[in-house]
């Protein structure tokens, strides 16, 4: 066969050479740069004569009948980008030409920094797609990303919504950024990532550790953004949202314009604003909970295959207004909000934002440079800069009224580097090196004393991450990880409280200096922690297995080490403890699914066993002048937690389709056999659509979405005295009790429209709880206080043009 | 390799403008601004003249502290006048009390008693009046009547959205509670 094709061209070589007075002869080869494989099937043409060849199974060619002296060669291969190539002939001539290959995957290489495989190859991993992100661009990252079945959010009213994997949250999960893992205080429950939703191009969830390039702390998992990809060749071409919703009455604009050109350089510029006032439940209005966002991003660079860089940088400015009613000042107001079916305060609508209130601003700037050696394998660096400024605005009286109470700036500098051996098909490994430098300034001027402390973190990571095919269809993968930390902070302990947490007896060398009321001291600790990850990859038939082992470690934040103060939204006093050391995970997961045909599905179990875990439960009342609060101090404990995500999906016929998700996750501390607290309830949705193209592409869906009541909760309620017409009566302070679950509807229309001769239109209309039910969800904080939104219709128009 | 070059360079220059910025020196000190450390309340009374009692916040109490018991005479009338102090940075007392007054609007005082028979009224000057002609409740008259042992609490309520003056000791609907203690009272 293979002699036969040679045959064939070479009398096509023949054919098409024109009978010429020179005799020399151009032999070469045409090979991959990528791994030096050779490339079939080129085309190799001298520019300028009609002459044109083929190269063989071997890559090689020859042109023959050639004359001393310079001629341009331009070859062409299906996968690759064009080349032009001169070629000086002198006598016999022979030239190893070197095609750059894999067009497609080079905008994903260059933008995405250090991934063009998948994130975790034996995890369980899920993919967000820009067209489901494009839905939610009115709303949070919390919002959308709860599309994965297993993800939910631990929220403080409906704008600040984190992500919870997996029954974990804060800093058990890493965000990565355009390829810059996220500082921006991520460890309260109250902050909410300070990223736009508008700038993915996409967002991986990694559920558990085994991302361990990021970092060997995501005992959680990892959220992994990634920005669109950016072709190579010479385009313009952009994109505008416009959101507008009843419930808050208000909605944004997100616009991006790409410019790219077929040398490789790009631009890309992208831009939001969002505005809503207060939005309403069901039976009144949600007084106080407006907010407000502008964000934008410029990246730009060259993206060529052997090498190139990217300069990205960001801006994110959220003001977010905390529900009016949330504010109180201790257990007697608790009990009186807890008691009252509806908030204390509800004021007419309004797009006012006062305290309570977050600001948040977040810089990020990244640099990144690549190289690929020939054969070998793809070198990335990178140096990353964020600032991020919190903050947070209580209730004040006097001439503190417009002073905040929190102010945070936060700066990381981050260098990274690493080295991707993937020239080889049976075999790939990644290896690198980050190091950063963290620094933490709470501002005096607040007059409140400091949540967080002065301090400076130093953070030293070294990994190596290899797959190995060991079939066709099984894939093996592990990794190790090594991590230092050092934090070094400046800290004001009051006098009473060092007595009370008994830091005198362990702790009296690191007092720096003592005043009135107070000790100025200097802890300093650093940790060492080893994280590792091993799995398998089993494909057969439509079916795929994956099996993952991941031992992920984290240290103590600075909230955990450092916490002691007055938390207004709860009513707390929350307390950390210096003692603490790094928590340490084992994860098993399995995923089972079927990704081809009519019928699909994924199964997802684990099972997570966390040794020292960290988390934050009442211990008793506290009185201060101001009346009695519960405190919530923090504890290490040994926990474990098993669960399964399960996602079906069923094409009915050519217009009908059906699918569904399910997640129930179930946590128990271990040593004092209790439930833990916070673990997302079960949860089942399904959504069936209709879609006729015919009909401009018209897409109905109807989704209901049921979540349980959580059965499983640590009994944290306490009885207080409450004076009730001159007699102290002692009454229940229910804290824990679960609210209700609940069934929410939702119906969605989308479809396209090409009113212009250049770009499409789509016009999309959301309802969210369309049967306007009153509802409080078990993982909101402000569950107290009031009920969830009612019913929000939303209307969206996306420009392609 | 040009673009290397430019990388090389940029990478040097940026840690090093960032970190001209820093400095070892310690945080200064906060003394929490709005913090109520102290409240009093100052008895006076024609026969027996004036008596301050005074409860301090458990975190800023010294060893000399001493829980306040007040002690009024069966049948007396006491005029009193209730402060609040900030004394968490010692050096720099201050009156919190002229706050409350300035923003009368906004604070609302309830007296809570309990196991103890006292007449309560309202005596608030202009001063102590907000604009709806509320009487606040700093400057209050207590009439002591049979003898027993009890207790009162006093409640400084920040932005009620109601402040209720029947009965006259007071109640209020949402807000926030700045400062709710407890003396404990006798009646002699």
């Amino acid at each position: 066969m293979k002699t036969l094709l040679t045959v064939i061209f070479m009398i096509a070589v023949s054919v098409s050479l024109q009978a010429q007075d020179c005799k020399n002869t151009l032999t070469g080869k045409i090979i991959d740069y990528h791994n030096g494989d050779p490339l079939i099937y080129a085309t190799i043409q001298i520019i300028g004569r009609d002459v044109e060849v083929y190269s063989d199974f071997d890559g090689n060619f020859n042109i023959k009948n050639l004359c001393n002296g310079k001629i341009e060669l331009k070859i062409t291969h299906p996968d690759c980008q064009d080349l032009i190539y001169p070629v000086l002939i002198e006598g016999d001539t022979y030239e190893n030409i070197k095609l750059e290959h894999h067009l497609e995957e080079l905008g994903e290489v260059a933008l995405s920094g250090n991934s063009t495989i998948e994130n975790s190859k034996t995890g369980q991993e899920e993919v967000l797609k820009a067209e489901t992100l494009e839905r939610y661009s009115s709303a949070t990252l919390g919002d959308a990303l709860k599309e994965i079945s297993g993800v939910s959010s631990l929220n403080t009213g409906n704008s600040v919504v984190k992500p919870v994997i997996q029954g974990l949250h804060s800093s058990r999960i890493l965000m990565m950024n355009h390829g810059v893992r996220m500082e921006d205080q991520e460890w309260g429950a109250e902050h909410a990532p300070n990223i736009d939703l508008n700038s993915a191009g996409n967002i991986t969830v990694v559920k558990g550790a085994s991302a361990l390039q990021y970092g060997g702390d995501a005992i959680g998992g990892a959220i992994i953004i990634d920005p669109a990809k950016i072709p190579v060749k010479d385009t313009l071409y952009g994109k505008t949202i416009l959101n507008g919703a009843t419930n808050g009455r208000g909605g944004s604009i997100t616009t991006s314009i790409t410019k790219s050109y077929s040398n490789g350089w790009f631009a890309n510029l992208q831009g939001t604003f969002k505005k809503f006032g207060d939005f309403e439940a069901p039976d009144y209005v949600l007084s106080n909970t407006g907010t407000e966002e502008k964000d934008f991003s410029l990246n730009f660079g060259i993206n060529k295959f052997s090498s190139g860089f990217n300069v990205y940088y960001s801006y994110y400015n959220s003001e977010i207004g905390i529900l009016r009613s949330s504010h109180i000042g201790n257990v007697s107001d608790l009990i009186r909000a807890i008691n009252s079916e509806e908030p204390a305060v509800v004021n007419n609508f309004t797009y006012t934002i006062n305290a309570p209130k977050q600001k948040v601003e977040h810089h990020l700037a990244r640099v990144n440079y690549y190289k690929r050696f020939e054969g070998l394998g793809k070198w990335n660096v990178q140096y990353d800069y964020q600032l991020n400024n919190r903050l947070e605005y209580d209730i004040r009286t006097g001439d503190d009224k417009d002073t905040p109470s929190v102010d945070l700036e936060l700066q990381t500098h981050t260098l990274t580097t690493n080295f991707k051996f993937d020239a080889r098909n049976e075999y790939k490994l990644n290896v690198g090196l980050n190091g950063s430098y963290q620094t933490n300034y709470p501002n005096p001027l607040t007059g409140v004393r400091r949540l967080i402390p002065d301090y400076d973190q130093y953070k030293l990571g070294a990994f190596a991450i290899g797959e190995y095919k060991l079939t066709e269809n099984l894939l093996a993968e592990a990794g190790v990880r090594y991590d230092f930390t050092h934090i070094d902070a400046q800290k004001y302990y009051l006098k009473s409280r060092w007595e009370e947490r008994n830091y005198s007896e362990n702790y009296s060398d690191i007092i720096v200096e003592e005043f009135a009321t107070q000790y100025l001291t200097n802890p300093v600790f650093s940790y060492h922690n080893v994280s590792s990850t091993a799995g398998l990859s089993y494909t057969f038939n439509q079916f795929k297995l994956n099996g993952n082992y991941a031992l992920a470690n984290r240290a103590p934040n600075p909230s955990e080490l450092f916490a002691d103060g007055l938390h207004h939204s709860a009513a707390v006093i929350e307390l950390g403890d210096l003692s603490f050391e790094s928590e340490t995970s084992h994860k098993v997961s399995l995923d089972f699914s079927k990704n081809q045909g009519d019928f699909t599905f994924g199964v997802s179990p684990f099972y997570n066993n966390i040794s020292n875990f960290l988390l934050i439960e009442p211990s008793g009342v506290e009185t201060t002048i101001r009346g009695a609060f519960p405190v919530w101090d923090y504890k290490q404990t040994d926990a474990r937690m098993f669960g399964v995500d399960i996602d079906w999906s069923y094409q009915i016929n050519h217009n009908f389709s059906y699918r569904g998700k399910f997640a129930y996750v179930n946590g128990k501390d271990t040593q004092n056999n209790r439930d833990l607290i916070n673990m997302p309830p079960a949860n089942l949705s399904n959504t069936i659509s209709f879609q006729q193209e015919k009909w401009h592409q018209l897409k109905l869906s109807i989704t209901g979405n049921y979540v349980a009541q959580q059965k499983n909760y640590p009994d944290n309620n306490f009885y207080y005295d409450v004076l009730e017409d001159g007699v102290y009566t002692s009454t229940l302070v229910d804290v824990s009790t679960p609210p209700e679950d609940y069934f929410l509807l939702g119906f969605e229309a989308n479809s396209t429209f090409t009113p212009f001769s250049h770009g499409s239109m789509q016009v999309g209309l959301r309802v969210n709880n369309l049967l306007n039910t009153s509802y409080r969800d078990y993982l909101n904080r402000l569950r107290y206080y009031s009920d969830n939104l009612g019913r929000n219709i939303m209307l969206q128009i996306k420009f392609n043009y | 390799m040009k673009h290397l070059k430019l990388l090389a360079l940029f990478l040097a220059i940026v840690p090093f403008i960032s970190s001209c910025s820093s400095d070892d020196d310690s945080p200064e000190i906060i003394n929490e601004e709005e913090v109520i450390t102290d409240v009093t309340l100052t008895f006076t009374n024609s026969t027996e003249g004036s008596v301050t009692y005074t409860y301090t916040d458990p975190q800023y109490r010294d060893d000399s502290y001493v829980a306040p018991v007040i002690s009024l005479t069966s049948g007396e009338t006491y005029e009193v006048e209730t402060n609040f102090y900030n004394n968490s940075d010692p050096e720099d007392p201050e009156l919190i009390t002229e706050e409350v007054e300035e923003e009368s609007d906004d604070h609302f005082l309830t007296y809570g008693f309990s196991d103890v028979d006292i007449e309560f009224t309202r005596t608030d000057g202009a001063n102590s009046t907000d604009s709806d002609g509320v009487q606040i409740g700093l400057s209050t008259e207590w009439v002591a009547g049979t003898t027993g042992t009890g207790s009162v609490l006093v409640s400084l309520v920040h932005q009620p959205t109601e402040k209720i003056t029947d009965p006259e000791e007071g109640a209020v609907v949402g807000g926030e509670t700045d400062a709710a203690v407890t003396f404990d009272l006798e009646i002699l």
